[in-house]
C-alpha cells in the first residue's frame, strides 16, 4: 500500500474531528452567549496554532505503542478513524479522535502480528478512565476558588470577566486540541517522504478549521444538550480539561478533551445547586466513548487480518 | 473591540439612558396628576404631551439599545435577561402613558376628580413614582458590589409594597364613595389605579431580573 494514499485519508479525518470536536469549544462559547462565528474563528485559530507549535510532542505516542507500523496499518486506523468520525458528527455526538485512533491501531497491530506495548496501553487506558474523575475533582475546586474570587466584583465587572477570559480559554482548548489530538493525527499519518510531513503539519489543522466552520450540531449538544451551563462552570471545566491535555501532550499520552471536559462539567454540576444535566445524553456519551474504542479495535482487527 | 474596557461601562450607559427618559415620563405623569387635583387642566395637557413624547423616545432607545445588545457579547450569557429587562422598564412609561390618558381623555367631573384625588390618590402616585425612580438606581449601581445591588434592589420591593397598601386604600376610598359617582367614572378610575400600579410593579419586575443576573453571573 502506498504511503501517499496517507495524506487525502489523514486530511480528511482531520476534516471530520474538526466537525466533531470543535463543538466542546464552539459549543462552551455559545453556551456563554457568543456569537457562533468568534467561536468558529477561534477554534480554528486553536487547532493551527497547537498542532504547528506543539503537535510534534505527540511522536512518542506511536513509539510508545508498538515497535514500528506499516503503511497498511496507518491507513486502515485513519480510514476507521475518518468513518467513525464522518457517522457520529452526523449524528452531531461528540467523541475521542484519541480513543478511535488508538483501539483502530492497536487492533490493525495485533491483526499485522505487531508487539504491543501493553504496559503502555494499560497506562492509557487507565488515564482515559482517571482523568474524568481528576477533572471533575479539579473543576469543582476551580469553580469554588473563582466564586469566591469573583464575589466582591460588581456585576459590571463579572461580565468584563466573562468577555474576556471565556474566548481566551476557548483558544486555549482548541490549542491543546491541536496539540495533542491533531499531533497524534499527525504522527500516525507520516510516512514516506520528509516534505510530505511539512505538509501535512499544515494541511491537518487548516482541515480541521474547514470542519469547524460546520460543527453545528455537536456544538448544540454540548452547549444546550448535557449539562446545565453558567459562564463560571464553563470557565473551570475549560481552564481544567485544558489544563490537563496540555500537561499530558508535555509527556506524548494522547487524552480525550471530550471525556475530561464532560468529566469536569458533571462534577461541578453535581457539586452546584439545583443540578441540571440530562441523564440520557451523558449516557449516550459514556456508551459511546466506551463503544468506540472496542469498536475501532475490532473492525481493525478484522479488516486488517482480511487484507493480510 | 472584543476586550474593550469600555464594553461593561457602554452596557450599563445604554440601560440608564433608556431608563432615564422612562423617569421622565414618569415624573410628568407625577406633575400631570397634581395639575389635575388643582384643577389646572391646560398645564396637565402640557405634561400629558410631555409624557407621550418622553415615551415616544424611550421607544426609540430601546428599539436602538435591543439592535446593540443583539450585536454585542458582553453579558451574552444573560442577554435575553436584559432584553427582558428593558423591555419591562420600558413598560413602566407605557403604564404612565396609559394611565395619564385614563384620566384626560374623558373628562371627569371637576366636583369628583377633586374628591378622588385626595392625599391617599396622590400618595399613591407619587409612591408609584418612586419605586420606579428607585429601579434607576439600581441599574446605577450595576458597576457597584453585589452587595450594594442587592440592597438597591430590595429598596424597590420595599418602595413597590407601600405602593401596593396605597393602591389598596385608594380603592376602598372609591368604593365607599360609589354612590355618588356615575359608574363610568368608577370604571375610568378604577383603570387609572390599576395602570398606575403597573409603573410599580414592572419596576419591580425590572429589578427582579437584575436579581436574576446576579444569580447567573456569581454562581
Amino acid at each position: 500500500m502506498s504511503s501517499i494514499l496517507l495524506i487525502p485519508v489523514a486530511i480528511y479525518t482531520s476534516f471530520v474531528f474538526g466537525i466533531n470536536n470543535s463543538g466542546l469549544s464552539t459549543g462552551s462559547l455559545l453556551a456563554s452567549g457568543f456569537s457562533y462565528k468568534k467561536g468558529i474563528a477561534l477554534t480554528g485559530m486553536g487547532f493551527v496554532v497547537g498542532t504547528i507549535l506543539e503537535g510534534w510532542k505527540m511522536g512518542g505516542t506511536i513509539d510508545g505503542l508498538t515497535a514500528g507500523a506499516t503503511v497498511s496499518i496507518l491507513v486502515l486506523t485513519l480510514l476507521i478513524a475518518g468513518i467513525i468520525f464522518s457517522i457520529f458528527s452526523f449524528i452531531g455526538l461528540p467523541i475521542s479522535l484519541v480513543n478511535v485512533l488508538v483501539g483502530s491501531y492497536i487492533g490493525a497491530s495485533i491483526a499485522s502480528g505487531i508487539s504491543v506495548n501493553y504496559s503502555y496501553v494499560n497506562l492509557l487506558v487507565l488515564s482515559w478512565i482517571a482523568l474524568p474523575f481528576v477533572a471533575a475533582i479539579a473543576t469543582i475546586g476551580t469553580y469554588k476558588l473563582t466564586v469566591r474570587l469573583l464575589s466582591n466584583v460588581s456585576p459590571v465587572g463579572i461580565g468584563r470577566f466573562h468577555l474576556i477570559t471565556v474566548p481566551m480559554i476557548v483558544f486555549y482548548t482548541a490549542y491543546t486540541l491541536g496539540a495533542n489530538n491533531i499531533g497524534l493525527l499527525y504522527h500516525l499519518s507520516l510516512s514516506g517522504e520528509e516534505i510530505l510531513h511539512f505538509l501535512l503539519l499544515g494541511s491537518l489543522p487548516i482541515a480541521s478549521f474547514f470542519g469547524v466552520m460546520k460543527s453545528g450540531k455537536t456544538s448544540i449538544f454540548v452547549s444546550e444538550g448535557v449539562v446545565g451551563h453558567s459562564p463560571l462552570t464553563i470557565f473551570a471545566s475549560l481552564l481544567i480539561g485544558s489544563i490537563l491535555v496540555w500537561s499530558f501532550t508535555q509527556i506524548a499520552i494522547p487524552v480525550s478533551l471530550s471525556q475530561v471536559l464532560i468529566g469536569g462539567l458533571i462534577g461541578v454540576n453535581l457539586y452546584r445547586k439545583p443540578r441540571a444535566y440530562n441523564r440520557k445524553a451523558l449516557l449516550k456519551l459514556i456508551v459511546s466513548w466506551v463503544g468506540v474504542t472496542v469498536l475501532s479495535f475490532l473492525v481493525a482487527l478484522i479488516l486488517q487480518r482480511l487484507l493480510l | 473591540m472584543l476586550f474593550s474596557k469600555d464594553k461593561g461601562r457602554n452596557m450599563q450607559d445604554l440601560l440608564v439612558e433608556h431608563a432615564k427618559l422612562v423617569m421622565e415620563s414618569v415624573d410628568n405623569f407625577q406633575n400631570m396628576v397634581g395639575a389635575l387635583r388643582v384643577l389646572d387642566l391646560e398645564k396637565a395637557r402640557k405634561f400629558e404631551c410631555a409624557i407621550d413624547k418622553f415615551e415616544t423616545d424611550a421607544d426609540n432607545v430601546h428599539r436602538e439599545n435591543v439592535t446593540q445588545i443583539c450585536k454585542g457579547s458582553f453579558f451574552g450569557y444573560m442577554r435575553e435577561d436584559i432584553l427582558g429587562m428593558m423591555e419591562m422598564v420600558d413598560s413602566i412609561a407605557d403604564s404612565a402613558k396609559e394611565a395619564a390618558r385614563a384620566l384626560m381623555w374623558r373628562k371627569v367631573p371637576e366636583q369628583i376628580l377633586v374628591k378622588f384625588l385626595s392625599d391617599t390618590a396622590m400618595n399613591y402616585v407619587k409612591q408609584s413614582a418612586r419605586t420606579a425612580r428607585s429601579l434607576l438606581a439600581v441599574l446605577q449601581s450595576l458597576n457597584m458590589k453585589r452587595d450594594a445591588v442587592i440592597e438597591k434592589v430590595r429598596v424597590v420591593e420595599l418602595l413597590e409594597e407601600e405602593a401596593d397598601v396605597l393602591k389598596n386604600k385608594l380603592f376602598q376610598e372609591l368604593y365607599s364613595k360609589a354612590d355618588e359617582y356615575d359608574t363610568l367614572t368608577v370604571l375610568q378610575l378604577k383603570e387609572f389605579i390599576d395602570l398606575t400600579d403597573n409603573i410599580a410593579d414592572n419596576a419591580e419586575d425590572a429589578s427582579d431580573v437584575v436579581l436574576i443576573m446576579l444569580a447567573k453571573g456569581y454562581s
